[in-house]
């Protein structure tokens, strides 16, 4: 296809290096509370702005649940949380909860109490938080940690439909910034079962590179090879044909291992113990591994001797320590030219990029933290440990393919500040999280487009503008290269094509 | 009604013995109906005879027990056992190698759940070369440290010499915390779980005094259990119950049962003790039954505190059975 781009400016459109597509059928059915930039509140009034705006598009009946996400005490110029007494004289005929932005809490108005069974009488889990209003034992709003997560568990789920109707607006989600192949990043059973519904009655669109969650691997084995007669975590010779090609825009690509949890939460692994103390106030805490290294070994080993592609989740030096260890006892070498993704790569020491040489690791960096927790890092690991996190400019520098992704619902789906964050590397405060691991706006594009194509084995048909190559591309209103770095964040996408067909198009 | 359950965590690095442990308490439940989560039932070799149906991610035991994978989280294995709590009398839940016991209990604390206690399974063997390495070595003493009682297991794949400098070194990591020797997680269920009420009433009616043997074939290697039953007419004060506890010492593993209690005297008390870990929670009233505190205490052979038993019970010693 050769199009004219008068209105813009043509590029291979973009596409999700890592990120969870099944939470976006739930984020579009969900209220915005966030503060800028992810959305608009800060203060209270903002918050009552934007539920009655979402009870109105959703034509929300009596009694239907308004939920929210982002809710943050620090973003409101009220300077105190969001009360029951704040939206009760506003939403009186709908349950409300505002969930917290560390998904460990939320805010509930009085319909949504009664609707969770909490009153008065009800006693604060060991582990817990229910904040009552002073010299009373009334619940006033915010409830944390013990006694949020079983409630947001018991929550109604919805149906079948209801997701299938939502799939036109999760990938408006990614069509309208100019990516067309999303990635699941994390595949459940029964998610897998949606996808692959939607998929055969052509709800899909966009390309969805689906990686099952290695926990997952024995009940999917299950449902697939019912006459399999292996042992728990082992994998039918025959299921690498399962991955890699695929059918009504979706595919499989890989399986996800995950070896720690998030930075930012503290529940990454670290070699070395950080400056702070742990999640539940632990001295000398350096996070801890979600899986025992013989069962990480031996799990690498099955799927790298069944041929199947692994996606790991590192965020901590230990935790990428510990998938060098499970690829070198598997024997793996890079001209294998396995393709192994090592998901967020965060806090990766220098010296193992030489080992993600030798063993062909690929990263997947996730710039965008040098802005949204940057600042949390420095005070977290100290400036050296901090300015280093996903350090693509080393990473080029030794000759490693690197993409860039977001973890999309994590943080929202916007390539141009991942553009943005890998150019600058700029903390919300203001601080350069590590100026030497900046790289130019060229190579920030690749990690979106031609890279990110190369780590699911798709660099032959997408991510460059030639001839033979699918016709996935997208129309911005400034140009990357040219810009002033500051206006990318304002670059808009005017149309967005997959395989030449208009699957976005901004209302003129 | 599911707060009524109570729950025991079992913790402990890969290999130390949880699944065996698991089964042993499976096939040696005795009437008890457990509920037990375990991270993949693939792994917990269930006697096929047993089974008596398999649904999704649950397996119905003939003996009344049921076993429900974590695979699908957490959340949803505690609302397969919520829907059918009155069918059970104790929940348990097996930790991953690798995860912190005290948080797992705290998961099962969120559902209003009370805790029983936390078991820490150790291989005798390697559980040093574990502690040492260097992803999971502070993991691993982590987990002893959060232990109410910690099982060291496999006890006859190492000398005597090396469970004493074991138990030791144990000693340092969890001081005050009870250590039970034991063989292929052979320990008796109501050192693991406690006395339940049904069994207790049973205990009354039959003999007093038990004693229990870890492993039938291998007395080189396992420890001897006693039970003192206590009983006393007079009411007992708060101030004697907060000193009893800790008087107790390491080698009493556990004690449960009824409190006759001075400032309360009309309602019956229910006192449960897991090592250092104890509560005492308001129960019926009295009604018609005999008003008297009535315990039974569990520990290691030969270790009888008379002290603390006669700080409680003072000179109104109504009945003290022991089992040797």
């Amino acid at each position: 296809v050769d199009r004219e781009a008068n209105d813009g400016y043509q590029q291979p459109s973009f596409i999700d290096a890592h990120g969870h597509f099944m939470n976006a059928p739930q984020v579009v059915k969900w209220a915005n509370v966030s503060g800028p930039p992810v959305g608009s509140v800060q203060s209270i009034a903002d918050i009552i702005t934007v539920l009655k705006a979402h009870v109105e598009k959703f034509k929300l009946k009596p009694g239907e649940w308004i939920i929210a996400y982002g809710y943050d005490i620090t973003n409101l110029s009220d300077g105190r949380e969001c009360s029951r007494d704040d939206l009760d004289p506003h939403l009186p005929d709908h349950p409300a909860m505002l969930i917290h932005v560390s998904n460990h809490g939320a805010v509930l108005n009085s319909k949504g109490f009664a609707e969770v069974g909490i009153n008065d009488n009800t006693e604060t889990p060991p582990g817990g938080m229910i904040m009552r209003q002073a010299g009373s034992n009334r619940p006033d709003g915010l409830i944390m940690e013990t006694a949020f997560l079983p409630i947001f568990g018991n929550m109604p789920q919805p149906s079948e439909e209801e997701l299938l109707n939502t799939l036109d607006a999760a990938q408006q989600i990614y069509a309208s910034v100019g990516v067309t192949t999303c990635q699941e990043g994390a595949t459940h059973t029964k998610d897998l079962k949606f996808l692959r519904k939607a998929a055969e009655q052509g709800y899909l669109y966009l390309d969805i590179a689906a990686i099952p969650a290695v926990t997952e691997v024995p009940a999917m084995v299950k449902e697939y090879f019912p006459t399999f007669t292996g042992e728990s975590m082992e994998i039918p010779d025959t299921a690498k044909e399962s991955f890699g090609t695929y059918k009504d825009h979706l595919k499989l690509a890989g399986v996800k291992m995950f070896i720690d949890g998030s930075p930012q939460g503290k529940t990454a692994f670290w070699t070395q113990p950080l400056l702070t103390s742990g999640p539940g106030g632990e001295e000398n805490w350096r996070g801890q591994p979600l899986f025992p290294p013989e069962l990480i070994n031996k799990t690498f080993k099955e799927l790298y001797e069944k041929g199947i592609q692994v996606f790991s989740h590192c965020n901590g030096d230990a935790a990428i320590d510990m998938m060098i260890d499970a690829a070198r006892a598997a024997g793996v070498k890079a001209e294998d030219n396995r393709r192994t993704v090592i998901i967020h790569s965060q806090f990766q020491r220098p010296d193992q990029l030489d080992d993600y040489v030798e063993l062909g690791f690929s990263p997947s960096y996730f710039t965008a933290h040098t802005f949204f927790w940057g600042d949390v890092h420095v005070e977290n690991t100290g400036k050296e440990r901090a300015y280093f996190i996903s350090p693509m400019a080393s990473a080029v520098k030794k000759g490693l393919h690197c993409s860039n992704h977001c973890d999309f619902s994590v943080t929202p789906m916007n390539p141009m500040r991942m553009i943005w964050s890998a150019v600058t590397r700029q903390s919300r405060r203001g601080e350069i999280i590590g100026p030497d691991e900046r790289v130019d706006v060229w190579q920030s594009l690749k990690a979106l487009t031609i890279e990110a194509a190369w780590q699911i084995r798709e660099e032959d048909h997408k991510g460059m503008i030639l001839p033979g190559k699918l016709a996935d591309l997208v129309i911005l209103d400034g140009n990357p290269l040219t810009i002033e770095t500051d206006k990318i964040l304002d670059i808009k996408v005017v149309e967005t094509l997959k395989e030449g067909n208009t699957v976005y198009k901004k209302a003129a | 009604m599911i707060n009524k359950l109570p729950f025991t965590v079992i913790g402990g690095y890969l290999g130390a013995g949880k699944t065996t442990l698991l089964n042993h308490l499976l096939t040696h439940a005795e009437g008890l109906r457990l509920a037990i989560l375990v991270n993949d039932f693939g792994s917990v070799n269930i006697d096929v005879d047993l089974i008596r149906s398999h649904e999704g991610d649950t397996l119905n035991l003939a003996n009344g027990c049921m076993c429900c994978s974590l695979v699908n989280g957490f959340a949803n294995a505690i609302e397969q056992i919520r829907r059918r709590s009155n069918d059970f009398d104790h929940m348990i839940i097996e930790a991953s190698g690798v995860s912190d016991p005290r948080k797992i209990a705290q998961y099962g604390q969120m559902y209003q759940l009370p805790l029983d206690g936390i078991l820490v399974v150790a291989d005798a063997e390697q559980v040093k070369t574990q502690a040492q390495n260097k992803y999971v070595g502070d993991t691993v003493i982590r987990q002893f440290a959060q232990a109410d009682l910690i099982v060291l297991n496999k006890a006859d794949l190492v000398s005597p010499a090396d469970l004493t400098s074991l138990r030791t070194w144990l000693a340092t990591l969890a001081p005050r915390t009870p250590v039970i020797d034991s063989v292929r997680s052979q320990v008796p269920i109501e050192v693991l779980l406690g006395v339940h009420e049904s069994r207790s009433h049973d205990d009354h009616s039959s003999e007093s005094c038990q004693e229990f043997h870890g492993h039938p074939h291998d007395d080189h290697h396992t420890e001897k259990f006693e039970t003192w039953t206590i009983a006393r007419s007079l009411p007992i004060t708060r101030n004697v119950l907060d000193r009893f506890a800790p008087s107790l010492g390491e080698d009493i593993y556990r004690a449960k049962g009824f409190v006759f209690l001075q400032d309360d005297p009309n309602r019956r008390y229910i006192y449960q003790q897991v090592a250092s870990r104890w509560s005492l929670e308001p129960d019926s009233a009295w009604g018609n039954e005999p008003r008297q505190t009535q315990l039974v205490v569990i520990g290691r052979k030969g270790a009888t505190r008379i002290e603390a038993i006669d700080a409680l019970l003072g000179n109104d010693v109504l009945s003290v059975y022991s089992s040797i």
